[in-house]
């Protein structure tokens, strides 16, 4: 499902202790709800003619790197899994769906106001991830920014969350 | 040690104070409840800038609480509750790192306002206990100390210089401005090119705009934006008279028996009181959290809050009435390269009704829409009201990024003071400090939705000239939170205002507050400038008069 991403991701997970803290963090989320969610964010945000995948731009990486930090919403990580559970149960076959059915589920999950939030939040962080700067592990070779001809500012930051050099 | 001087907070009402008094040989000691950055940490990260808490305190830490009417009762909310942040930057410089530097002088009638207008029902407006010209000298110093680029337009509302032209020359335009000064031609409205806190050619160790296409909500990188910390503190550092302790967040002021303030309590990042002496102390931590110190330091000689004897402290709190809306253009106007050159500025206004006959108007400030992809892209999502994505989200993205811009209109006008507008403390919700935290109502007059309207219309009409499309506006009555003022009104009377003339306590003459907490009314314009200003003219007072 994650093809080449995934396994660099587990790569990374296994080797570095940053991922290892992270891994501490994410332990204690059901494997499923990650397996939902990087298969939903490449329906919300899939490869096109002009943009990246969510999957091109390692949205999953960006969330599961990023959601550890102290500067992350909390209430919004745990509405992120709460909702991946919802969505699971609800939409068990999903990631094995073709596109067309996958955009009708999604479609069905919008008429239920939780699951509508949750997908709107998943887009919110899967946009962060895009466009953010690469040094928060998303937006993959400035993808987001070269495809959107978006000019961004310099300097670009050195440390992740403001921190000072 | 023993300070001459001890200034709490360091943005816009601080810096100049530092700035002089340094100058002038005085120990000085400020004390900043955040973290001490220069140039080469701010970056344009919009993460960090923008999506996340890195430059104020986390909400569930140290919040507010915020009292809106609903169904005709006052609901009280605690910010961590709603995300409504009113910190506005805890770092060196304080939220003047971030401002956007649109710098409009009051005018000689927004000092007598009620003179000229008489009374509005439910509103609390007086005159300013000083006029225009007793400030015009201190607007200009700003200009040339602070820097301000531009050029003067004449216009029917012009306000009195006494210079004829800025210090630095206008910063380089969008080819837009073309299309809004021949629309304002066509309209008869005067196409005002709005002055800029922000240095077009160096000035001493600061370097000019860069522009950099990520200006409003960052700190600057080459130290062309006149921040505090760039402008006053850095220089006020360089005399050896200042020193700053970071991360020293004041609690409280004691007084001792002759009713001066004789120290500053203030913990550390990990919460450790410590303390600061000084001779005379200079509160400038923004109108909320002024009021907030001078209620939480009552004591017995005080029981009410320091220099509250007239029960005025945290009184008509002030911020700006207005809104925004915005125009969009695309490559029916411009070829795709002109449309996006990023970085240029637009610094257009529009003041014809800054005054009206009948009543005061405002000022109309038009800016791009800020840089920022994610907040762009992520308000992309939402079509009448259901939620896209998928192919149709992707291409609209697409072509919303590479064949439109957004051009913005900000409306400022007076934000009428009145008795539900106020800063409070209350003993139930304290920060993770145990001190009671800012209770903000947030009441606003009619009258400032009524003037916000009046102006919109004249904004989408030159939009619609302009040729805009998707013209769209939104006039609220709830405030933008990092335009504070009010809540320590001057004026001459002890009975009814918390300073004097020169910003000093009538109660405890030690003691001054110089953020934009004296203004009894704010003016149609942001604060920045004329806190500056102000902040200027009370040191002069302090060095000529009351430590001379």
């Amino acid at each position: 499902m994650f093809g080449m991403k995934r396994r660099t991701f587990i790569a990374l997970i296994a080797t570095s202790p940053v991922f290892l803290r992270i891994n501490m963090q994410a332990k204690e989320i059901p494997t499923h709800a990650w397996k939902t969610i990087a298969s939903v964010q490449d329906t919300l945000l899939p490869k096109t003619e002009h943009m990246p995948s969510a999957q091109d731009i390692n949205a999953l990486f960006y969330l599961v790197s990023n959601c550890s930090s102290e500067y992350f919403d909390a209430n919004d990580l745990d509405f992120l899994i709460k909702g991946a559970s919802m969505f699971h149960q609800n939409f068990p076959d999903f990631s094995h769906k073709d596109t067309e059915s996958k955009n009708k589920i999604l479609e069905i999950a919008t008429e239920n106001d939780f699951l509508e939030k949750w997908l709107s939040k998943l887009i919110y962080y899967t946009i962060e991830a895009m466009f953010s700067d690469p040094i928060y592990g998303g937006n993959t070779h400035e993808l987001g920014w070269t495809s959107t001809l978006h000019a961004t500012g310099n300097p670009r930051p050195i440390n992740k969350y403001g921190r000072k050099i | 040690m023993n300070y001459d001087i001890c200034i709490i907070g360091s943005g816009a009402g601080a810096g100049p104070l530092a700035y002089e008094l340094s100058h002038a040989g005085k120990k000085v000691v400020i004390l900043e409840k955040g973290d001490i950055y220069s140039e080469q940490d701010f970056s344009k990260d919009e993460i960090a800038y923008t999506k996340r808490n890195i430059f104020t305190p986390q909400l569930s830490d140290e919040y507010h609480t915020i009292e809106t009417l609903e169904e005709g009762k006052w609901i009280k909310t605690p910010t961590y509750e709603n995300n409504w942040n009113f910190w506005n930057g805890s770092l060196l410089g304080g939220s003047s790192n971030f401002m956007s530097g649109f710098f409009h002088r009051l005018k000689p009638n927004d000092f007598k306002l009620k003179s000229i207008y008489g009374m509005y029902d439910g509103a609390n407006i007086e005159d300013w206990p000083i006029s225009y010209e007793e400030i015009e000298p201190y607007y200009d110093l700003v200009e040339k100390i602070v820097g301000v680029s531009g050029h003067v337009t004449e216009h029917v509302h012009q306000e009195p210089r006494s210079t004829n032209t800025y210090p630095y020359p206008p910063l380089a335009e969008h080819p837009i401005v073309e299309k809004f000064d021949t629309a304002c031609k066509a309209l008869n409205f005067t196409p005002f090119m709005t002055p800029r806190a922000i240095l077009s050619e160096s000035k001493e160790n600061r370097n000019p705009c860069y522009y950099s296409n990520y200006c409003g909500s960052y700190a600057c990188s080459s130290g062309a934006k006149g921040s505090s910390r760039a402008a006053l503190i850095q220089p006020a550092l360089a005399t050896g008279n200042l020193h700053i302790i970071a991360n020293a967040f004041v609690v409280k002021l004691e007084t001792d028996h002759t009713q001066k303030v004789k120290k500053a309590l203030y913990l550390t990042k990990e919460g450790t009181q410590k303390e600061i002496k000084a001779k005379l102390f200079i509160l400038a931590a923004q109108a909320v959290e002024s009021s907030r110190l001078l209620l939480n330091s009552k004591n017995a000689a005080f029981p009410n809050g320091l220099a509250n004897s007239s029960g005025a402290v945290g009184k008509n709190l002030l911020f700006s009435g207005g809104g925004m809306g915005s125009g969009e253009f695309d490559l029916s106007h411009f070829s795709q390269e002109v449309l996006l050159q990023s970085g240029l500025f637009v610094n257009r206004a529009l003041k014809d009704w800054y005054f009206t006959p009948k009543f005061k108007g405002g000022l109309i400030d038009f800016l791009f829409e800020h840089s920022n992809p994610i907040r762009r892209a992520n308000s992309l999502k939402w079509e009448n009201d259901k939620l896209i994505f998928g192919q149709k989200l992707q291409d609209k993205i697409y072509q919303t990024f590479t064949t439109k811009r957004v051009l913005n209109f900000e409306i400022f006008n007076d934000w009428m003071p009145n008795d539900n507008c106020f800063v409070s403390v209350d003993e139930k919700y304290k920060d993770k400090y145990g001190i009671p935290v800012a209770n903000i109502r947030i009441g606003a007059h009619p009258e400032d939705v009524r003037v916000g309207e009046f102006l919109a219309t004249k904004a989408v009409k030159l939009l619609e000239h302009m040729g805009a499309k998707n013209i769209s506006y939104t006039i609220s009555p709830l405030p933008s939170q990092n335009l504070q003022a009010g809540g320590c009104r001057f004026g001459d009377n002890p009975k009814k205002h918390v300073l004097n003339r020169y910003c000093q306590s009538h109660d405890i003459s030690n003691l001054f507050v110089t953020d934009g907490s004296f203004m009894p009314t704010g003016g149609s314009v942001p604060y920045t400038w004329t806190i500056y200003a102000n902040a200027f003219r009370v040191a002069d007072y302090i060095k000529n008069t009351y430590i001379k």
